[in-house]
């Protein structure tokens, strides 16, 4: 088992999907989401890994990199299992870039790419709490929920027509800030 | 009213002619930034006044910093002449002559004020009309280190400035606005930026 073992546990998972359901727009934080040798060991190598920029000054500016233990996770039988047990899907596709944010980077909104609708999930592999470079879910009218960096979490946030923004990350910021960020897109079920 | 306000330098009209030159071929698009440009006891005053205005925070993915409502509104006598000074059509006129762009006499006019960790990412400023951006400094005793420069980017290799300009005291830049004016604000780190800035619309 590479997460925490509370998230095997049926009732565990019932209050999860109920703070899910009750929130709005939907969304669930699992904190101390791996166990912490896994934890510790992934992120050592996410840290270390070789990141290239991503770059355009009009929409985002941040590093990314592959990593075929988080795709192996991602499309194995564990990451499944919770997606189930939340949402109740058993087919579906997930799209992901491993990130890192330091001083300086960003995303913007912009109309021109709107993301297609699904739910979408950070895995927080970083090394400190707070709230800069924090992901912002907003629709057109207001701000809806703000994700702030928590280490060893997996989030889940349901958007529709909402978009999101990844904000400034300012200098004050020592460590930099290494999630995997994706979105589930569902499968039509058979 | 400009003799009042300027310094003579600037009305000077070979110096109006050099200036307009290096405006022109500056990179990585046309502009300027004018040390002592005003008279130092108007703009003292100006500073201290325009300290006393409303400051609104605005925060969104672009930015974050304070702005006044459009000085037009202001009912400080001080900022309200700075504001006809900025809005004549002598001082129009003579924005004309230093930049070679053809310009009307409307304007936008905020003030701005970017504090601790403070910022305005890339964009070009492009809205319809918009002829020439301006922005004069009040900050005082920024340096290099302090962030809080105006940076101009070229639009095809973005990935640093090629300009950097310095918020000193006193110092009026401008620059023509296009789809090639890509340029920011970099994060303040821990001083305050202040700043009166806007547009004059293109004719």
């Amino acid at each position: 088992m590479v997460f925490n073992t509370l998230y095997s546990d049926p009732a565990i998972m019932r209050r999860a999907k109920k703070a899910y359901d009750e929130d709005f727009p939907n969304n669930v934080m699992l904190e101390k989401f791996f166990q912490r040798a896994i934890f510790i060991t992934l992120q050592n190598k996410l840290y270390n890994a070789k990141y290239s920029l991503k770059f355009d000054p009009y929409e985002y500016r941040y590093k990314i990199t592959k990593s075929k233990e988080v795709d192996a996770f991602l499309k194995g039988e564990y990451f499944k299992q919770i997606v189930e047990r939340i949402f109740g899907i058993k087919k579906f596709k997930v799209k992901y870039e491993v990130t890192k944010f330091e001083a300086g980077d960003f995303t913007l909104l912009h109309d021109e790419a709107k993301e297609a609708a699904g739910i979408d999930f950070i895995i927080d592999f970083s090394k400190e709490k707070g709230n800069r470079g924090h992901i912002k879910h907003l629709d057109e009218k207001q701000e809806l929920v703000q994700i702030n960096v928590n280490p060893n979490s997996l989030t889940f946030v349901n958007r529709n027509k909402e978009m999101k923004y990844i904000k400034y990350v300012s200098y004050k910021q020592k460590t930099p800030i290494v999630r995997v960020i994706g979105t589930i897109l569902f499968k039509k079920q058979s | 009213m400009l003799n009042n306000w300027i310094n003579k330098k600037y009305l000077d009209e070979k110096n109006i002619v050099k200036i307009r030159k290096e405006y022109r071929k500056a990179k990585p698009y046309p502009h300027f930034a004018l040390k002592d440009f005003f008279n130092k006891e108007k703009v003292e005053e100006v500073r201290k006044e325009l300290l006393k205005e409303s400051f609104e925070k605005i925060e969104k993915d672009l930015f974050s910093f304070k702005q006044t409502m459009d000085l037009v509104g202001s009912k400080n006598k001080i900022i309200q002449e700075f504001h006809q000074v900025i809005s004549s059509l002598k001082f129009i006129d003579l924005i004309q002559k230093l930049t070679k762009e053809s310009l009307k006499r409307k304007i936008d006019m905020q003030g701005h004020l970017f504090e601790d960790e403070d910022y305005l990412l890339f964009h070009d400023d492009v809205v319809e009309g918009r002829g020439v951006a301006y922005v004069v400094n009040f900050s005082k005793g920024f340096t290099k280190k302090d962030g809080g420069k105006l940076q101009l980017y070229d639009i095809k290799n973005p990935i640093k400035p090629i300009k950097e300009i310095i918020p000193e005291f006193n110092t009026l830049v401008a620059f023509t606005v296009s789809n090639k004016s890509l340029h920011a604000v970099e994060e303040v780190k821990n001083k305050k930026r202040l700043t009166i800035g806007g547009w004059i619309y293109g004719v």
